[in-house]
């Protein structure tokens, strides 16, 4: 009778895992806490280019590429001024997302003729000639 | 304790545990009218960032770590929430106000998405109430078509915790215990679980969150059983006979 009853506190158990377990169908890693920090406190962009680095790493192996990520890492190497990181992690968005193209694919455009869309933050290695580049296009 | 005593004990945990179960799965009722939302069968979401109308100042920066996973998984190409909010800022649009008043069709223009999610932050607090601390948050979500700025979907979700402390018998005891745990909660209010929830259930629950996206291939279009069109209407099944008007020239 014991046994019993201690089989159903198991299967119990078990069927609560098994109806509301989350099956992820992307791989987030950290993202959510490293976001977290990163947005009350911009000194933390290491912590959460990290967690990007190892999500997108671990998507990959595991054909669970969570959609934003690549984006997300891009930029934030955009604003570093590291535009050649960026530019391949838009065109691996873009590659894996197609949806991201409208977006992503005139700011590849603009890092590859060297007109480098300059979040306010960041200097710009050239002067900026002609009139102010605006980050995001109109198209 | 007796082997009787400890078999009773057992049985409640089993019963308890599926009681849970129950509960953490049960299905809402009547499922929304998803007619406009397969209309367009949207295959991207923008989240724009989210307005906030709770007393706390912060509650935005804090929410948006918590809303892309949740819509995502549910098969959608989420736009990367935390780079769009940048953007926006850099073009003048830090304000969340102007870019949910403004047509979701000019939202397209910019980032070439199929529907855009605007979530109000209604509620966002901890409240300190005779001994105890509650903490809420409550969010409004509106999910509308970047070609038509029609809505496509709806969803409110609110989430209360309330933290407990074990009775240990003596009462001043569990008064001094009930104090120190609920000033620990108005300290570091537990707000990104319940928002984690209230995200992850507004995104899936069946029948009234999103159906399935082309990311989900499994369910993906296959799916208007748990989210149904013309919600509360019985299926018509299409005379056997022809209708007489129905006459051929």
């Amino acid at each position: 009778m014991k046994s019993i009853v201690k089989l159903g506190a198991v299967v119990g158990g078990v069927l609560l895992l098994a109806a509301c377990a989350p099956q992820t169908r992307f791989e987030w890693g950290s993202y959510q806490q490293a976001l977290y920090l990163y947005a009350q406190e911009p000194s933390n962009v290491e912590a959460y280019k990290t967690a990007l680095e190892d999500a997108i790493a671990k998507g990959r192996e595991t054909n669970r590429l969570a959609p934003g990520l690549q984006a997300e890492l891009g930029y934030i190497y955009l604003e570093e001024g590291d535009t050649d990181r960026a530019a391949t992690l838009f065109a691996g968005e873009i590659a894996a997302f197609p949806e991201s193209a409208t977006l992503l694919t005139p700011v590849i455009t603009r890092i590859k003729s060297g007109e480098m869309p300059a979040p306010a933050a960041v200097p710009t290695p050239e002067p900026a000639a002609e009139d102010e580049t605006k980050p995001m296009g109109e198209a | 304790m007796t082997v009787k005593k400890l078999a009773r004990g057992l049985k409640l945990a089993a019963a308890a545990t599926l009681a849970l179960s129950a509960a953490a799965c049960v299905q809402p009722p009547t499922p929304k009218d998803y007619s406009d939302f397969r209309a367009e069968s949207p295959r991207s979401i923008l989240i724009v960032p989210a307005i906030n109308n709770s007393p706390t100042v912060e509650a935005a920066d804090y929410f948006v770590s918590t809303v892309a996973p949740p819509f995502a998984e549910r098969g959608y190409y989420v736009f990367p929430s935390y780079m769009v909010k940048r953007l926006l800022e850099d073009n003048g649009l830090g304000d969340p106000g102007v870019v949910h008043s403004a047509d979701a069709r000019r939202i397209q223009t910019l980032f070439g998405c199929d529907a855009a999610l605007f979530i109000l932050i209604d509620d966002w607090q901890s409240e300190y109430v005779v001994l105890a601390t509650s903490t809420k948050v409550s969010f409004n979500y509106e999910l509308r078509s970047c070609k038509t700025n029609e809505v496509l979907w709806q969803d409110k979700q609110a989430f209360t915790y309330t933290p407990q402390t074990n009775s240990t018998g003596n009462i001043f005891a569990d008064l001094i215990a009930m104090a120190i745990v609920a000033a620990i909660e108005k300290a570091a209010p537990n707000y990104i679980p319940l928002a984690q929830q209230a995200n992850l259930t507004a995104a899936s629950a069946a029948g009234q969150g999103l159906p399935a996206g082309p990311y989900r291939p499994e369910s993906y279009l296959q799916d208007s059983g748990l989210f149904p069109s013309n919600a509360g209407v019985p299926e018509v099944e299409p005379p056997t006979t022809p209708a007489p008007e129905a006459v051929t020239e």
